[in-house]
C-alpha cells in the first residue's frame, strides 16, 4: 500500500491509497482524481495519464521503458520527471509520493 | 424519481435499423431516457432483458471495468435470442460469427492487440502524414474538377478505405471488393448497402448472411495470408499473418476476424464521420467561414465531428459479477447496452450538446470508447480527418447541399450514405 497525493494544476490535493502492484493511474481513476483521464486504461497508447514527480523520487519510481520514453517524447514531454502514471506501480517505496497533474490535463 | 424499467415501446426503435433514417428521432429517445430512465432495464419482446446505459459517467465506468463487464460473452450488438442461438451454432459455441478484438477479453485481448499495437502508436502514425496528405489531395483534385458530387459516396467512403487498404497492404484494384465486403458485414440491414439477396425482415437470414460474408472474406484473405507468411513485407497484413498469440500462430477465426476488424473498423467509421461533417458544413455557412478564417480550430473541429457523429453507437457488455452502478444493482450475467451515442450528448457533461462547437473545451467525448478497448485506430482516424479538412477547407469557396442527404439504416455503425453537395473550389 502506498499513500499517494495527486495535486491538480489548480493546487487541489487528492490523497489516496494505492494497492501494491497496481498502477498510480488505476488508483487515481478509481478515486476519480480529476485530470487523470487514462483513456486507454493503461495500454500506453493515449498519453492522458501524465504526472510529474519531484526529482528526489525519480530513482524510487524506477526507469522509464523505451516505449514509455517514446510516447513521452511524442507528447513533447522530454523532462525527466514527467511520467505516464499507468506505468508507475505502487509499492511501499512510493509511500508518501506527491505528484502533479499537468495543466494540459486540467 | 427515475424509473427502473423502460417501456419497451419507447425503446424499441433504438434496435430497429430502419429508425436510423431519421437519426434525430433516435437521439430524442435518448434525451428522454437520460432524463427519465438514466440507468434502467428494458425488455424488448424476443430479446433478453438489457440495462440501457445512457449517462456519460456510467458509460465510462462500464467501459473501464473490462474485467467486470465482459465484451466477449454475449453478442456485441442486439440480436434476438433465436439469432444468438444461431450464431452459436455457426461459430461453434460463440455468440458471434467474427471473433475480433472487440469480442475479446483479457488475457486474449491483450495478446491479440499487441500484434498491431506498435504500428498504431501515435508516434508511428505520425510518420504517415505526408502519404495520407498526398492521398487526400488526389481526392480533392478530382472533386475540384466538378461542381457537384455525392460526398458520402464519392469521397468519404473511398478515401479512408484507400488509406487503410494501403496500410494493410492490399493492391488498389482490390479496394472495391473490400468496400463491398465491409458494407455487407456492417450495413447488413440497409436496403441499398446490404448483400444482394439478404432478407431484411428475417433476422435468422441475417445470421446466415454473416456466415456467407465470413466465408467470402476468408476466401479473399486466404491467398494474402499465404503470401505474407511466405514473404513477409512491411505491412499490416504481414503482421497479422505472422502474428503470435502466446507464442503460437493465431487460429483461423482469430486471424480472419483480425483482418475484418482492421479493414472494416478502419474505414466505415471514419467515412461516416467525414460524411456527416460535410453535411453539417454544407448547412452552416457561418461554420465554414469561421473555419476558413481560423485553421487552428481544425483539431477541435475534428474532435467535435467525432462527438456529434458517434458512428459506432453502442456495444453490449455483460456482467461477470454483481456490481452497483449509480445506485442500481447489476447482477452477474446481466446484459448492458452501452450507448456512446447517448453519452456523447449527455447534457451534464456537454453544454448545449447538439450544437457543433469546434472550440468546445474540454471535449472529452467517448466516440472512440474508453479503457482497454479504446479504438486502436484513433490516431490514424484523427490524422485522416485533420489532413482532409486542412487541405479541403481553404479551397472551398462556396458550399451548399444539392439535394436531401440520407442516413444509412443501421443500428450499429451509422453515418450518411448520401450527402449531395454543390460547391466552387480554388
Ligand atoms: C472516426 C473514426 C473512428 C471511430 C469513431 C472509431 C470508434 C471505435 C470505437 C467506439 C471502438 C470501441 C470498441 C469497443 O469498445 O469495444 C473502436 C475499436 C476499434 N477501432 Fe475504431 N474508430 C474509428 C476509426 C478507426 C480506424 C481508422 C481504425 C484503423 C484500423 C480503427 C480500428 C479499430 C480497432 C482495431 C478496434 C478494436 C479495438 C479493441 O477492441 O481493442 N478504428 N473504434
Ligand atoms: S492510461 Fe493511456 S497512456 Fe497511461
Amino acid at each position: 500500500m502506498a499513500k499517494i497525493t495527486f495535486i491538480e494544476h489548480d493546487g487541489t490535493p487528492h490523497c489516496i491509497e494505492v494497492a501494491d502492484g497496481t498502477s498510480l493511474m488505476q488508483g487515481a481513476v478509481s478515486h476519480n482524481v480529476p485530470g487523470i483521464e487514462a483513456d486507454c486504461g493503461g495500454a500506453m497508447t493515449c498519453g492522458t495519464c501524465l504526472v510529474s514527480i519531484p526529482p528526489e523520487w525519480l530513482e524510487k519510481a524506477g526507469r522509464r521503458s523505451d516505449e514509455e520514453a517514446q510516447m513521452l517524447q511524442f507528447l513533447g514531454c522530454a523532462a525527466d520527471n514527467v511520467r505516464l502514471s499507468c506505468q508507475l506501480i505502487a509499492s511501499p517505496d512510493l509511500d508518501g509520493l506527491c505528484v502533479h497533474v499537468p495543466e494540459s490535463q486540467g | 424519481m427515475s424509473d427502473l424499467t423502460i417501456p419497451p415501446e419507447l425503446f424499441a426503435p433504438v434496435w430497429n435499423p430502419a429508425s436510423y433514417k431519421h437519426r434525430e428521432a433516435v437521439e430524442d429517445i435518448f434525451t428522454t431516457l437520460r432524463r427519465d430512465y438514466p440507468l434502467a432495464k428494458v425488455e424488448v419482446p424476443g430479446y433478453d432483458p438489457h440495462w440501457v446505459v445512457t449517462k456519460y459517467k456510467d458509460v465510462r465506468e462500464v467501459s473501464r471495468l473490462d474485467e467486470i463487464f465482459h465484451s466477449g460473452d454475449v453478442s456485441k450488438t442486439p440480436v434476438s435470442k433465436m439469432a444468438e442461438q444461431m450464431l452459436k451454432d455457426y461459430s461453434g459455441g460463440q455468440p458471434h460469427i467474427f471473433r475480433t478484438l472487440v469480442h475479446m477479453d483479457k488475457p486474449d485481448h491483450t495478446e491479440y492487440r499487441n500484434v498491431l499495437k506498435d504500428i498504431f502508436m501515435p508516434q508511428s502514425i505520425a510518420t504517415l502524414e505526408s502519404s495520407v496528405r498526398e492521398t487526400v489531395r488526389g481526392y480533392i483534385d478530382r472533386m475540384a474538377q466538378k461542381t457537384e458530387c455525392d460526398f458520402a459516396d464519392e469521397f468519404a467512403m473511398l478515401y479512408p478505405l484507400e488509406v487503410i487498404c494501403n496500410l494493410i497492404g492490399l493492391p488498389k484494384e482490390h479496394h472495391a471488393i473490400m468496400l463491398r465486403l465491409t458494407q455487407w458485414f456492417l450495413s447488413y440491414a440497409d436496403p441499398d448497402l446490404c448483400r444482394p439477396g439478404s432478407k431484411l425482415d428475417d433476422p435468422e437470414h441475417q445470421v446466415r448472411t454473416w456466415q456467407i460474408v465470413y466465408d467470402e472474406i476468408k476466401a479473399y484473405y486466404d491467398p494474402v495470408i499465404a503470401d505474407r507468411q511466405a514473404h513477409p513485407r512491411q505491412d499490416v497484413a504481414s503482421l497479422i499473418a505472422n502474428g503470435k498469440i502466446n507464442g503460437k500462430p493465431m487460429d483461423e477465426r482469430g486471424m480472419i476476424s483480425y483482418f475484418v476488424i482492421a479493414s472494416t473498423a478502419g474505414h466505415d467509421t471514419t467515412a461516416a464521420t467525414m460524411g456527416n461533417t460535410m453535411w453539417i458544413l454544407a448547412r452552416n455557412p457561418e461554420l465554414l467561414a469561421r473555419m476558413k478564417a481560423d485553421p487552428k480550430l481544425i483539431p477541435g473541429f475534428v474532435e467535435e465531428s467525432i462527438r456529434i457523429s458517434t458512428p459506432p453507437m453502442a456495444f453490449i457488455r455483460s456482467a461477470t459479477q454483481d456490481y452497483e452502478l449509480s445506485g442500481r444493482q447489476i447482477r452477474k450475467g446481466d446484459r448492458l447496452y452501452v450507448s456512446y451515442l447517448s453519452a456523447n450528448k449527455d447534457e451534464e457533461v456537454f453544454d448545449d450538446p447538439f450544437a457543433f462547437k469546434p472550440d468546445r473545451t474540454p471535449n472529452r467525448h467517448i466516440g472512440f470508447s474508453y479503457g482497454s478497448h479504446i479504438c486502436l485506430g484513433q490516431h490514424l482516424a484523427r490524422l485522416e480527418m485533420r489532413v482532409l479538412w486542412e487541405e479541403l477547407i481553404p479551397r472551398l469557396e462556396s458550399l451548399e447541399m444539392a439535394g436531401e442527404g440520407k442516413w444509412q439504416e443501421s443500428e450499429f455503425v451509422c453515418g450518411p450514405k448520401s450527402v449531395p453537395i454543390r460547391y466552387t473550389m480554388k
